[in-house]
């Protein structure tokens, strides 16, 4: 057991870390519990083995029970060059500082490729879209240039608010290269068909070929059971005053 | 001579127990259901997620109703509130999760939406669409024009 210690949060590594250059994906609750909905699908159609946790004394006293095993709440999967950090519990807007800068600089000791967010953008039309779109938001150049090879739609102008924005910022902050993945979604429902079309983009971005049928077949049952996570999460997209992201203020003319 | 008044017990007592209660919301705060929970096991009935918003003319609320057939949803309107009640194309088995630890099932979703502003509900309007319904109820009161001289 490998334990780095960062602000506040210990990484645990409960399994050596081969991966030379990861890229890392990160999938915390946001709009339409994107990133849990597709980073769990990932997890589970790569048959990732769970390899250690972040933990905090920021965090809520949780714990997660799966299959009669208590787990960490935020929890790190890893198979070959990729990586994946999980969590189904909301965390705390004390706690999301200190855990942006903590992947930052764990990606950065890791010599991590990418910091990869996966999560969605509210759009208030999504009933009309049958397939919703991606956009991209690189960090750096070549981030933004790889965008652009995997033919994903650059991200050009708005806001971002919460997890994923201070991840870009400690990322840039450390000069680790991120990439923000945002696909179109219900702000108020989780939406599996966004958390497909953002794996979509992510297989033609890692060159991975993670089918989304059986996720799409399991739409319905997903919905119903992350009810209670995207209440909570509505709870905290209010409280870091999110709808800012739906605000047209552009002053760049 | 000291003019403070020495405090009872019960005062000191209340004082703590508002010191605890303070702790223990600003800890577990983000942690207690922001309403009720979103089922009853003995009623068989799960409450879906709603989302209300106004526009100057009406009040729009969508819900969200995985498993459930267009025919079988059925909404009751009142000036101030709207009651959904959409039985689920099957019964919906839960395997054990968090407070249901026996195995739940479930038929049919309930909600009842108060609505912030009184509504014209004979002129309410509504589709279903990707398993969301999207009812658009237009206000009672929409504006009255003001002239400006």
């Amino acid at each position: 057991m490998n334990i780095k210690k960062f602000n506040g949060v210990n990484v645990v590594e409960t399994t050596k870390i081969e991966a030379k250059n990861p890229s890392i994906l990160i999938g915390f609750p946001d709009v339409g519990l994107v990133g849990p909905i597709a980073t769990s699908h990932i997890i589970q159609s790569l048959n990732m083995e769970e390899v250690g946790y972040m933990e905090s004394d920021l965090l809520p006293p949780v714990i997660v029970v799966h299959d009669n095993e208590p787990k960490h709440q935020i929890r790190i999967f890893g198979l070959g060059e990729i990586l994946a950090v999980i969590t189904e519990t909301i965390l705390p807007p004390q706690a999301v500082y200190d855990l942006s800068r903590t992947i930052a600089l764990w990606a950065k000791q890791l010599n991590a490729k990418f910091v990869i967010g996966l999560t969605g953008m509210a759009v208030p039309n999504r009933l009309e879209i049958e397939k919703p779109s991606v956009y991209g938001i690189g960090s750096t150049k070549e981030a933004r240039k790889i965008l652009q090879d995997a033919k994903i739609q650059p991200f050009e102008e708005g806001v971002l608010v919460g997890i994923y924005a201070l991840l870009i910022r400690e990322c840039m902050r450390e000069k680790q290269p991120n990439i923000t993945l945002l696909a179109e979604a219900h702000l108020q429902f989780p939406d599996p068909g966004a958390a497909a079309s953002t794996i979509e983009s992510l297989n033609s971005l890692l060159a991975t070929n993670i089918d989304v049928k059986s996720l799409l077949e399991k739409e319905e049952e997903i919905r119903i059971k992350a009810r209670e996570l995207m209440r909570r999460t509505r709870e905290q997209m209010r409280s870091l005053q999110k709808v800012q992201e739906q605000e047209l203020r552009g002053i760049y003319v | 001579m000291s003019t403070r008044r020495r405090r009872s017990v019960f005062e000191l007592f209340e004082e703590l127990r508002n010191q605890v209660n303070r702790m223990f919301e600003e800890m577990m705060g983000p942690l207690l259901p922001p309403e009720t929970p979103m089922h009853n096991v003995s009623r068989r009935e799960l409450q879906p997620l709603t989302h209300l918003r106004e526009t100057e003319e009406s009040i729009i609320i969508t819900v969200d109703l995985p498993c459930v057939r267009k025919e079988d949803i059925r909404v009751e309107a009142t000036e101030n509130m709207v009651k959904i009640e959409a039985p689920t194309r099957e019964c919906l088995r839960l395997s054990p999760y968090g407070a249901i630890q026996r195995e739940a099932e479930f038929d049919v979703f309930r909600k009842t939406v108060k609505l912030p502003v009184a509504v014209e509900p004979q002129k309410a309007r509504a589709r279903f669409k990707a398993g969301i319904l999207e009812i658009v109820l237009p206000k009672k009161i929409a504006g009255f024009r003001i002239p400006v001289e």
